[in-house]
């Protein structure tokens, strides 16, 4: 049965003609960021966020927030100042992060929307951190890439949101890991109905890889540096209290992480690395997760 | 409006631009106690500073580094500013993901364990254990689990403190407010007696815990405390400089049970300090197991 619920599943992921299209901005965002800082064109980009109403007031309130380095004391009030104040680099970081707002249901189907977007912020703050933490050279990379890493999720909950119910629910009832129970009552994961998302927007491969192998970096194809660091920021949201909107009961020991081990073995930084102290970075910057995104969510 | 004209910013430089000095005291901080502070708590750090700069009388966080770094009395000054980082006090329930993970999942952990080997009580040591809180909402704790993880095991719970005064007043087993502020309904109700305006320890809880004076770097009766499941020693080795952490580290290791677990305070750690233990994450709460040839099971292979 459960075989039959994955096809059935991926099927339609497939063929499907009512997907959401990725929003505009995002792709064009994603587009601008892999190009060199010095071919950056500011005014571009700060008229493609001004251009949306929406999109602009998420990016003002979170650009506004300790969150973003901001350590101006006047609150911006454009995305042209905004840029003076944090920078044309987090303002796109900012902007991709506030652009998949527009992709989130605007129900709960188990998983609050709230919950999942605070998951993916704090992802992509955390990968940041690590990656320039242990020299990974691209950490605006590992931002975007730990942003996105689960839209498998928002893909399961557009084609198939009562079946991922069910999944969610298995999962916060054992207190597992998600893609466990998805495994478990789908028999697929996120990282599969990911796929199928990533290749349908033309995402970069190594994006696309990232969101295929973030739980099992040891066999995932060519990039597993870039993947194996969201893995590992992701068990530290999740273990950090901003995973699903519920704990997995259970003990984390980072050095038996196969993403762990392949980046000790590339980086230095790594051998030995403090971890304890990390995750009270980590604690510090998910505290501040939360009340960015209960601002923004409280002003939807 | 302070903001740099950082259009080009790079990115990925560390979250927040906060003082020079602040930062430089926050790792001084982690280096002589290791304790953490995080980014976002950095205003309070430098609202304890504030404190401590007004009664010495210097203007400015940097000149208080210096007193914290080259003034000869800087060790006293460090232990000055603990005291007002750590606030040498304590409470019930004082660290709610530590307790959540200890019931959840440390003790069916050793549980197990110990279902393998013995029938011997569960024995955890609470070391440092002030006036007596954290023993107690450890011991309550128990109490709730005896029939569920602890599948009618007893449990003896060790509690010491330098202090004899501390001490004292565990014994009697009689909170005020401040002491009781954090503890739920379910547990004051439970287990708590009134006494005037104060909260009295029902007996059954106190039955679990026996106390007495203990100085953690006293060598000689640091070997007694033996077979230990499971060591909290919290807010404790802050006030230590690192030789005599070793020590005491040492001791807890040989005290502890190849299962065994030792937990520390929130945002305090190990790093640099010793290499028996490993670090392991638990939700919103890490926790130390003992590494290498006393371990329980060499988790790592060669
Ligand atoms: C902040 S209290 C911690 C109380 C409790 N563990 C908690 O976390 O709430 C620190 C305690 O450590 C004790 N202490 C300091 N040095 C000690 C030593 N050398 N041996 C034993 N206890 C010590 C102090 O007397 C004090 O009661
Ligand atoms: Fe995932
Ligand atoms: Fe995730």
């Amino acid at each position: 049965m459960s075989v039959a619920t994955a096809s059935h599943i991926l099927e339609k992921l497939e063929f499907t003609r009512d997907l959401p299209t990725v929003p505009v901005v995002l792709m064009r965002l994603l587009r601008y960021m892999e190009k060199p800082l010095d071919q950056v064109d500011v005014a571009q980009i700060v008229n493609l966020i001004s251009q949306d109403k929406s999109l602009a007031g998420h990016c003002l309130q979170v650009a506004n927030s300790p969150l973003f380095g901001s350590s101006h004391e006047d609150e911006v009030v454009s995305i042209q100042a905004s840029v003076m104040a944090v920078g044309v680099t987090r303002i796109q970081q900012i902007a991709v992060s506030c652009s998949l707002l527009r992709l989130m249901p605007t129900i709960s189907f188990g998983l609050n929307p709230a919950v999942f977007w605070a998951h993916s912020l704090g992802c992509a703050l955390v990968s940041r951190e690590f990656a320039t933490r242990i020299g990974y050279p691209d950490p605006a990379k590992a931002y975007v890439a730990g942003l996105l890493h689960d839209i498998g999720i928002v893909a399961l909950l557009w084609v198939a949101p009562h079946d991922f119910r069910r999944c969610f629910e298995e999962a916060s009832r054992h207190r597992i890991p998600l893609h466990e129970a998805e495994q478990r009552v789908l028999g697929i994961t996120h990282c599969e109905s990911g796929k199928i998302i990533a290749q349908n927007w033309h995402l970069s491969q190594e994006l696309t890889d990232v969101i295929v192998g973030h739980h099992s970096p040891a066999i995932a194809p060519s990039s597993s540096v870039l993947t194996s660091i969201i893995s590992v920021s992701d068990l530290l949201c999740r273990i950090g209290g901003l995973g699903y909107g519920y704990s997995e009961d259970k003990q984390t020991d980072f050095t038996e992480e196969p993403a762990f081990a392949i980046l000790a073995a590339k980086y230095r930084a790594l051998r030995p690395f403090d971890l304890a102290r990390f995750t009270f970075e980590t604690e510090g910057l998910l505290e501040e997760v939360r009340a960015v995104v209960s601002q923004v969510y409280g002003a939807h | 409006m302070m903001a740099t004209p950082s259009v080009l910013r790079a990115t990925g430089s560390s979250a927040n631009e906060r003082s020079e000095p602040l930062i430089q005291i926050r790792d001084l901080i982690y280096k002589t106690a290791g304790i953490f502070q995080a980014d976002n708590k950095l205003q309070l750090l430098e609202r304890h500073c504030n404190k401590r700069m007004k009664a010495l009388g210097v203007p400015t966080l940097r000149d208080y580094y210096g007193c914290l770094t080259v003034n000869p009395m800087h060790q006293a000054e460090m232990v000055s500013l603990l005291n007002e980082v750590t606030i040498g006090e304590t409470f019930f329930f004082r660290n709610r993901p530590q307790l959540d993970a200890i019931r959840k999942i440390v003790l069916p952990i050793i549980i197990d364990a110990k279902s393998k080997t013995s029938q011997a009580p569960l024995r955890i040591w609470s070391a440092g254990c002030s006036t007596g809180e954290e023993p107690f909402t450890l011991s309550m704790m128990l109490l709730e689990e005896t029939q569920g993880t602890l599948k009618g095991r007893s449990a003896e719970i060790l509690a010491t403190d330098l202090n004899e005064r501390s001490i004292a007043h565990a014994k009697t087993g009689c909170y005020a407010d401040h002491s009781t502020r954090h503890l739920e309904p379910h547990f004051r109700n439970k287990y708590f007696n009134i006494s005037g305006d104060k909260l009295q320890v029902k007996p059954e809880v106190q039955a679990n815990v026996s106390f007495s004076r203990l100085n953690l770097l006293d060598d000689s009766r640091m070997l007694f405390a033996k077979g230990m499941d499971l060591i909290l020693c919290c807010n404790v080795l802050i006030y230590f400089d690192a030789a005599s952490k070793r020590r005491v580290i040492e001791h807890f290791y040989r005290n502890l049970l190849p299962h065994g677990y030792l937990l520390l305070g929130h945002s305090e750690s190990l790093f640099g300090i010793s290499e028996d233990f490993r670090l392991v994450h638990m939700p919103s709460a890490t926790a130390y197991v003992k590494s290498g040839k006393d371990a329980a099971d060499s988790p790592r292979q060669p």
